[in-house]
């Protein structure tokens, strides 16, 4: 038995690639200004080039060429009591910041000639990502200072409309993706500042889905996204003081990251030619983020007289689902559509995984927007979402197994979106 | 146009609604309940004077338990002998961890404190080295300096006349509303830390004197004298009296591991060798303690062969763990009922202590354990308490204050207080012979008795 001076850097990374306040855990499902009025019900329609993301079987029936780009700004608001394993109600506001997570789809869907049905387009958005900053002083800086996680999803995607009644379409997901993490390390006096910076390894996964209209007014979607599996390579600094900087060297790093698949099914039902209501169930197989692992390349196991020390939080996040219900309504002969929605989100991080990287609930998303065609080929879609997330209250510390920041976690978001549409 | 004017007022007042939800903390407001915080006093030994690495100095004793709590329930003017950088005892630096752990020592010092001058007892009355009797010693403070080695007598109580004979008495003096009361810890360890070669037994019947720990019925009827004695001169007083931890929740017990890999070849363990109190030469087997303060001696390769065994204060051995451990449990019981019998709040710091070795100390996102360094709870000697352990200790006493009367005081948040002071120097030494991963600088175990 070699006895090995070790720090037990316990949480030294805590759940590195986390993020919050859209949707449950770290993902994202606003991608498009269309569908996030209507509370991301799109998959049995998918009727504008955002298809790529909600279902790529729907390509097939728009018409002709489209380029549609736009973003969500995402301004979170989180506020953390506690913690109670000190007794303590102490407010904390986690600092306000803005997100604005990009898209753009170009499609083009082949409506005669050989090629009828066929289309072809290719997207880019962000499925997972996003990040949480507290005050460089909170009481939790030893867990967490700051997080950033972002991915792009290139999605080269071809659909095809086996006939008026039924598209198929598939996608690939080329994966670019980086990640930042900053935390206080505070067992020596003075205390460190562990900086984790890591780009993710270019990863590729898949997405699929079908669009089935057996009536005029009916309309079921069915899509699938694979379960993409990042590998992040990056290096730590704990800006240490000189002397304590040979234990904690730093260096490179290496970690992963599972973004879970997820699944829609939806159906959608039109009333009267200028109504569409929707309703779509979401399934988000979370089960696949069990653990982060975060290994350095130098660490006690290899190294004598290093401290720092390869790291796995269990995370045990649990399958979740979404259900979805949207509404459209064109004004007849004014090219104007209003949209409302709602969503519920029920979150797949058990009460031993919380913590204020992730600080996450169920919550209620409250939708609405509208579209314009104010040029015979340009729309344009806005769209807001108005996000509670519920208290949640949580009381670990008596629980074995892990380190804790108990204590009540508020939050909400607001989202808004805007999307240019050109027809060309 | 006016129906989907209704939908966005509806959709308006749903969210006006869902924001007008109160929140509800977990945690009610801050309060002191039955407890009046304007006079807090604290008797006890070296763990109550904030005693740390080897000494007590002005900057560990800003972290004592006592100042902490002090500041938790917002008591007034509490006053502490406050003693100058390096303090008095012999201060233990931390040079490096790499590649080894390598402790120095500031040497022996004594530091007058930078406020004897005060005309009343100090609040913090935490003598280092006092035993359970000294709560009721009325004798000579200076004989009992000059008998034990110990300057921490005069240093803190100072003029018995004025401020009152024994720790009680002064005390008393200054009319506590709130008593912390902690003795009793350097009866058994005084015994434990020396591998069981110097105690604090009076002897008779053909026992030795100070060959073991206190007798059992010279503890109990100090405590019953000690505890009613408090209930007489202080009956208003709202009184803390804490037990007797376990001595296997220090790292001075634990750290030194029972066998040793072989240098050459790591994956073969060899075994300890020491001599018991009898001279004979054994192996450390797996009920037996290596003392932190044998770190040395193996080093230089004694311990290591039959030959050359460890020598009998660096071991606490199965036979004489046994005898701390039996000590403990009688003297635990005596504080238990004496405690009860006086309306005195019994703060178990036994259990408590043993969980944390178990389980580890969780707050607020981080955790302390009783390892030595690494732990974070306990000071370079490996036996005192680190700021943060003391802190540790505070918040066992707010807890039970909460408890018994109804109280709602805020726990010390450990990262507010600082971590243990990097080393002074980058690693320098070579690599540690025997892959210890450990060292400790020359001991003097016959000063340590007086200085606990």
């Amino acid at each position: 038995m070699r006895r090995r001076f070790l720090i037990p850097v316990v949480l030294l990374c805590g759940a590195v690639l986390s993020t919050s306040a859209h949707g449950g855990g770290f993902q994202l499902n606003e991608h498009g200004a269309r569908a996030m009025a209507q509370a991301g019900a799109f998959a049995a329609r998918a009727n504008d080039p955002s298809a790529i993301f909600f279902n790529p079987a729907g390509l097939s029936y728009l018409r002709g060429a489209h380029i549609m780009a736009g973003a969500t700004l995402i301004a979170p608001v989180n506020t953390y009591y506690g913690p109670t394993n000190l007794n303590s109600n102490e407010k904390w506001e986690m600092d306000k910041q803005v997100f604005s997570p990009p898209n753009l789809y170009i499609t083009n869907t082949w409506t005669d000639g050989m090629l009828k049905g066929l289309a072809l387009g290719i997207g880019v958005t962000t499925p997972f990502g996003l990040g949480t900053r507290w005050p460089d002083q909170w009481v939790g800086r030893a867990v967490t200072r700051e997080i950033e996680l972002q991915t792009f999803y290139v999605m080269p995607t071809i659909s095809y409309a086996l006939t008026d009644m039924i598209a198929v379409g598939v996608g690939a997901n080329v994966v670019f993706s980086s990640v930042s993490l900053r935390r206080a390390v505070t067992n020596f006096d003075p205390v460190m500042d562990l900086e984790l910076e890591g780009t993710g390894e270019v990863a590729v996964s898949w997405n699929a889905g079908v669009l089935f209209r057996p009536t005029e007014d009916i309309s079921l979607g069915f899509t699938y996204r694979a379960q993409t599996d990042i590998d992040f390579e990056g290096t730590a600094d704990f800006h240490p003081p000189s002397t304590l900087a040979p234990m904690f060297p730093g260096g490179d790093v290496t970690t992963g990251l599972n973004a879970p698949a997820t699944w829609f099914a939806g159906i959608a039902w039109s009333p009267t030619e200028n109504i569409d209501l929707e309703f779509d169930f979401q399934g988000i197989q979370w089960s696949a983020y069990k653990e982060l692992a975060i290994d350095f390349a130098t660490d006690a196991g290899n190294t004598p007289g290093v401290a720092q020390n390869d790291v796995v939080s269990v995370k045990d996040y649990e399958d979740t689902w979404i259900a979805r219900l949207g509404a459209e309504y064109r004004l007849r002969g004014t090219g104007l559509a209003l949209r409302a929605g709602y969503f519920y989100d029920n979150n797949p991080v058990p009460d031993k995984s919380l913590e204020p990287l992730l600080p996450d609930a169920d919550r209620h998303g409250l939708n609405i927007g509208l579209g314009i065609d104010f040029l015979p080929s340009v729309t344009l879609d806005v769209a807001y979402l108005h996000m509670i997330i519920l208290d949640r209250v949580t009381d670990q510390t008596s629980q074995p197994g892990g380190v804790y920041m108990d204590g009540l976690y508020t939050g909400s978001a607001n989202l808004f979106a805007l999307n240019i549409t050109y027809a060309l | 146009m006016t129906y989907h004017g209704n939908l966005l007022w509806l959709f308006a007042a749903t969210l006006l609604l869902i924001g007008a939800c109160s929140e509800d903390t977990p945690v009610g407001d801050p309060g002191l309940g039955g407890l009046d915080p304007t006079t807090y006093v604290a008797i006890g030994n070296s763990l109550t004077a904030g005693y740390q690495s080897g000494a007590l100095f002005q900057e560990g004793q800003a972290f004592s338990f006592p100042n902490l709590l002090a500041q938790a329930l917002g008591s007034t003017d509490f006053q502490q002998p406050l003693m100058p950088y390096p303090g008095t005892g012999e201060l233990r630096v931390l040079e490096t961890l790499i590649p080894a752990v390598r402790i120095g020592t500031m040497g022996q010092t004594q530091n007058l404190p930078t406020n004897p001058l005060l005309a009343r007892p100090y609040n913090n009355l935490g003598i280092p080295g006092a035993i359970v009797w000294d709560a009721i010693d009325t004798s000579s403070i200076l004989a009992r300096a000059q008998q034990r080695s110990n300057p921490f007598y005069m240093f803190i109580m100072r003029d018995q006349g004025m401020f009152g004979a024994s720790m009680i008495d002064q005390a008393a003096k200054l009319n506590p509303t709130v008593l912390t009361f902690w003795l009793g810890n350097n009866d058994v360890l005084g015994y434990a830390t020396t591998g069981g070669t110097m105690g604090t037994n009076l002897g008779g019947g053909g026992i030795p004197p100070r060959t073991l720990p206190t007798e059992s019925a010279v503890f109990e009827l100090a405590i019953r004298t000690a505890f009613a004695k408090i209930k007489a001169d202080m009956p208003n007083t709202k009184v803390l009296v804490a037990n007797i931890p376990d001595p296997t929740a220090t790292p001075f017990f634990t750290t030194v591991p029972r066998t040793l890999p072989n240098p050459t070849n790591p994956a073969i363990m060899m075994n300890i060798y020491y001599k018991n109190k009898e001279g004979q030469t054994g192996t450390v087997g797996e009920n037996d303690f290596v003392l932190l303060t044998a770190q040395q001696k193996l080093q230089l390769g004694i311990g290591l062969s039959r030959d050359y065994p460890l020598p009998t204060e660096y071991v606490l051995d199965n036979a004489e763990m046994s005898i701390v451990l039996q000590a403990i449990s009688e003297y635990n019981r005596v504080i238990l009922e004496q405690a009860e019998v006086h309306g005195f709040v019994h703060v178990d710091m036994n259990a408590f202590l043993n969980d944390v070795k178990t389980n580890g100390y969780d707050i607020a996102g981080e955790r302390y354990t009783t390892a030595f360094i690494s732990g974070g709870m306990f000071s370079l000697d490996g036996i005192h308490l680190s700021a943060r352990g003391n802190a540790v200790v505070a918040n066992k006493f707010i807890e039970e204050m909460n408890r018994a009367y109804g109280a709602n005081i805020r726990y010390i948040g450990l990262n507010t207080i600082p971590g243990m002071t990097a080393p002074t120097t980058i690693g320098t030494s070579k690599k540690s012979l025997w892959s210890l991963g450990l060292q400790f600088p020359v001991e003097h175990p016959n000063t340590l008795i007086g200085l606990y």
